[in-house]
């Protein structure tokens, strides 16, 4: 009699579990059914241009003589065109040259847009410190504060100047011009001597990041 | 229970997957950047200035003005000219020195420049110093209290003009007491200063900055016999 109590007992458990055993298993073996459906996807291309579309300020002649800067004729594609922006010669106190750029968007994302000055660099170091707290950088965004500061500045206040944004809709862009200026030296007269062959040379980086979703 | 195993190891990998894909597309956002240049080099503004070698003396003679003389004025005053200083002695009324100066822009641009003549020894009453450029009226550049003309120079370009200093024929002579006696021996000296500044400023910028038009007008300039 003990022997057939125990014996169901035990079989009992072995029964409950392998129930449990075929439950868990069978969660994972229930009858199933999939359908699929072709979801496509394609990548947005994110395609920019960069153009300079004006020119303005003072430039100095052949002669010498202080002339007025031409804008060109027709937009110049930047991004395949190899030259500076502008090379200013012979700059003198109160001399300031500008270029306005147009950032267009050729692609399908919208997108951020933003200069940086880097690689400021003077032939001189004797002069460059004289000079680059001279030359007086603005940039201007079609809205919104121009942002201005003298080259030796550069690094804490000419860093990723936020300047609009682009959208993703034919013919969107965004315009900006960048100003640079021999600031005087507040109404006295200075010996060029000072600064005779200094030369400085920086570039300008413009930077275009697509929009994310806003959280 | 393998079925069970691979189940969980199959839903851990699919977890692992996602959190890759989500950290991953955190730093491929779609983006393009172009690298222009600016680049800027300085203009220097300078001039050359020097008087030419000849020292012209002129005098009233024989009741008519402006006869050359020869080593001294026609009542024995004289003129010296050195190092761009113009020293007149014992001169009378008729009186008159005559020298070139010839202005040079060296400079990369145009510029302006300005002829001012300022006693800095002695005085004579009643003394004229002006300058003439070819046969254009000749302009006054020796009164400290009035601007002077400024006159633009072409990059590269040399002109010549006519500086005279002297008294006029129709000068008198101080009153003196007979006290006082024979009249002292009058000299002064007179240094002339080349002023040039870029000529984009305005004649009234370059007056302020170079102090000029007041009777303590300083500046810098190039002193004229240099």
């Amino acid at each position: 009699m003990r022997f057939s109590k125990t014996k169901a007992i035990v079989m009992s458990a072995v029964v409950t579990l392998l129930c449990v055993g075929l439950i868990v298993a069978a969660t994972f073996a229930l009858f199933s059914a999939s359908r699929s459906t072709n979801v496509h996807l394609s990548a947005g291309t994110l395609d920019a241009g960069l153009y300079l579309t004006a020119r303005d300020g003072v430039e100095i002649g052949e002669g010498g003589g202080f002339d007025e800067v031409a804008s060109p004729e027709s937009p110049v594609d930047l991004t395949k065109d190899g030259s500076a922006i502008f090379s200013i010669e012979n700059i003198v106190p109160t001399m300031w040259q500008s270029a306005t750029l147009r950032v267009t968007n050729e692609g399908s994302v919208a997108f951020d847009y933003s200069v940086c000055i880097v690689g400021v660099e003077a032939n001189d170091a004797t002069t460059a410190a004289k000079l680059l707290s001279r030359l007086q950088v603005t940039v201007t965004p079609s809205q919104g504060q121009a942002v201005t500061f003298t080259l030796d500045q550069a690094t804490e206040k000419g860093q990723g100047i936020a300047l609009g944004t682009v959208a993703a809709t034919d013919g969107a862009y965004g315009d900006f011009t960048v100003r640079v200026e021999f600031l005087n030296n507040d109404g006295t007269i200075e010996d060029s001597a000072a600064f005779a062959g200094a030369a400085v040379d920086f570039d300008l980086t413009v930077e275009c990041v697509q929009v994310t979703a806003s959280e | 229970m393998k079925t069970k195993r691979n189940a969980i190891l199959a839903a851990v990998l699919v977890l692992v997957l996602c959190a890759a894909l989500v950290v991953g597309a955190t730093f491929a956002l779609f983006g393009t950047s172009w690298n222009k240049d600016i680049t800027v080099t300085t203009g220097n503004v300078s001039i050359k200035a020097a008087f030419g070698d000849e020292l012209k003396l002129t005098s009233l003679k024989d009741g008519i003005p402006d006869r050359e003389m020869e080593g001294a004025f026609a009542l024995g005053g004289t003129a010296v000219l050195k190092d761009g200083d113009l020293t007149l002695t014992n001169i009378v009324a008729g009186d008159k020195a005559t020298v070139t100066l010839t202005i040079e822009n060296t400079s990369d641009v145009e510029v302006k420049y300005a002829l001012v003549a300022a006693p800095t020894a002695g005085t004579i009453e009643g003394i004229e110093a002006t300058m003439q450029k070819g046969e254009e009226e000749a302009v006054s550049i020796g009164d400290a209290t009035k601007t002077p003309e400024w006159i633009q120079l072409d990059k590269g370009e040399k002109v010549t003009v006519t500086v005279t200093v002297g008294l006029p024929v129709e000068a008198e002579q101080p009153d003196r007491t007979e006290e006082e006696g024979a009249a002292e021996e009058q000299a002064c000296t007179y240094t002339f200063t080349v002023y040039a500044g870029q000529a984009n400023a305005s004649d009234t910028q370059l007056n302020t900055e170079f102090g000029l038009g007041t009777s303590a007008g300083t500046g810098t300039g190039e002193d004229a016999g240099n």
